[in-house]
């Protein structure tokens, strides 16, 4: 029953993965910083993934990333190893989040946190500094098209809502199956209950019955 | 017979417990007003203000004065402090009862909703 009714958003799911690869395939090879997603919905509170290659030999020791204006961080995964500390605006606001710890050379460092996306549509530039262990450091903070780019993200009204971390239901988006597993099935749960108290009447009923018959049996004298 | 009764009750609510939504909603709270909730303020006063303990992405403040005339000017989130409301107030107000009602939108798009009420005195 399941199955078959998911299966059209399995078939739907494929055919936009089909129309993303290519824009996917095009994304720059070499190993950059960058936040992810790419396109979110404004307004939107997402989970945004900060990937951090480390190209040096030295490895990666510091990464500084400037929170765009707009854009509300709100909670923070823990990565192992790394310590976080944010640095604040004047009005109270996130000016950048500083991780501390150590990637080697061919390590791969994440950072995870909540944010709630600017309400006004648009593209937002994601700053960085990465430092490495010898002290060097790594300015992503230019156009696409340079060689240290920003990582940017679409702040679009037609991308679906992810609504990480927020209340209510996340829309389908492609790609993001988790968030549809998520969802509390309200149905499955009824259905149990029902069985349950179904289970619970039966019971009382034999036990009903099966009384009198026990009284009319002849008790046998020791 | 009334033991059997409190097992399937017993049963019953360990399911619903097991199987129910665990609610860990992240409240935003209000840390302070200005003018305070019940408090006496002069007449003079030029503005409202509602700070809470967290970030706010979005939100709206009204004033409104004796016999529920609005009384304030463009009440949102306080450009100086992004975890703050703000709202102007016309001049030459009455002395009275006047009600502050607040709307927010957390980061994490949780609604809000409040008032409070305060007095004003020549």
């Amino acid at each position: 029953m399941r199955r078959r009714r998911h299966r059209p958003r399995r078939v739907l799911r494929a055919v936009a993965l089909a129309a993303v690869a290519p824009a996917l395939a095009a994304a720059p090879a070499a190993a950059h910083l960058q936040v992810r997603p790419a396109q979110v919905a404004p307004g939107d509170p997402v989970l945004w993934s900060v990937l951090v290659p480390s190209e040096e030999a030295t490895g990666t020791r510091r990464i500084e990333l400037a929170v765009p204006k707009d854009v509300l961080p709100f909670s923070y995964e823990r990565t192992p190893g790394w310590t976080r500390r944010l640095r604040m605006n004047a009005d109270g606001s996130v000016r950048a989040i500083v991780w501390r710890g150590r990637a080697s050379s061919d390590e791969l460092a994440t950072f995870r946190f909540l944010a709630s996306a600017p309400e006004r549509a648009g593209t937002i530039a994601w700053k960085a500094l990465q430092t490495y262990g010898d002290g060097s450091m790594v300015r992503w903070i230019g156009s696409p098209d340079s060689d240290f780019p920003a990582s940017t993200t679409t702040v679009s009204t037609s991308v679906a809502r992810e609504n990480a971390g927020g209340e209510g239901a996340a829309a389908p988006a492609p790609g993001r199956p988790q968030a549809a597993a998520a969802r509390p099935d309200w149905v499955a749960r009824g259905l149990a209950l029902v069985a349950l108290l179904a289970v619970v009447a039966f019971i009382a009923a034999v036990r009903k019955r099966t009384t009198p018959y026990r009284a009319l049996r002849p008790r046998v004298e020791p | 017979m009334r033991s059997h009764r409190m097992r399937c009750i017993s049963i019953l609510a360990t399911a619903l417990a097991l199987g129910g939504p665990t609610i860990a909603l992240a409240h935003t709270e209000v840390q302070s007003t200005s003018p305070a909730s019940g408090a006496t303020a002069k007449t003079s006063i030029k503005q409202v203000t509602v700070t809470f303990n967290k970030a706010l992405r979005s939100g709206t403040l009204r004033v409104t004065g004796p016999g529920g005339k609005v009384v304030s000017v463009g009440g949102g989130r306080d450009p100086r402090n992004v975890k703050r409301l703000l709202a102007g107030l016309k001049g030459s107000l009455k002395a009275g009862s006047y009600k502050a009602g607040w709307a927010i939108v957390a980061p994490d798009g949780h609604r809000q909703k409040g008032s409070f009420r305060f007095k004003l005195a020549r």
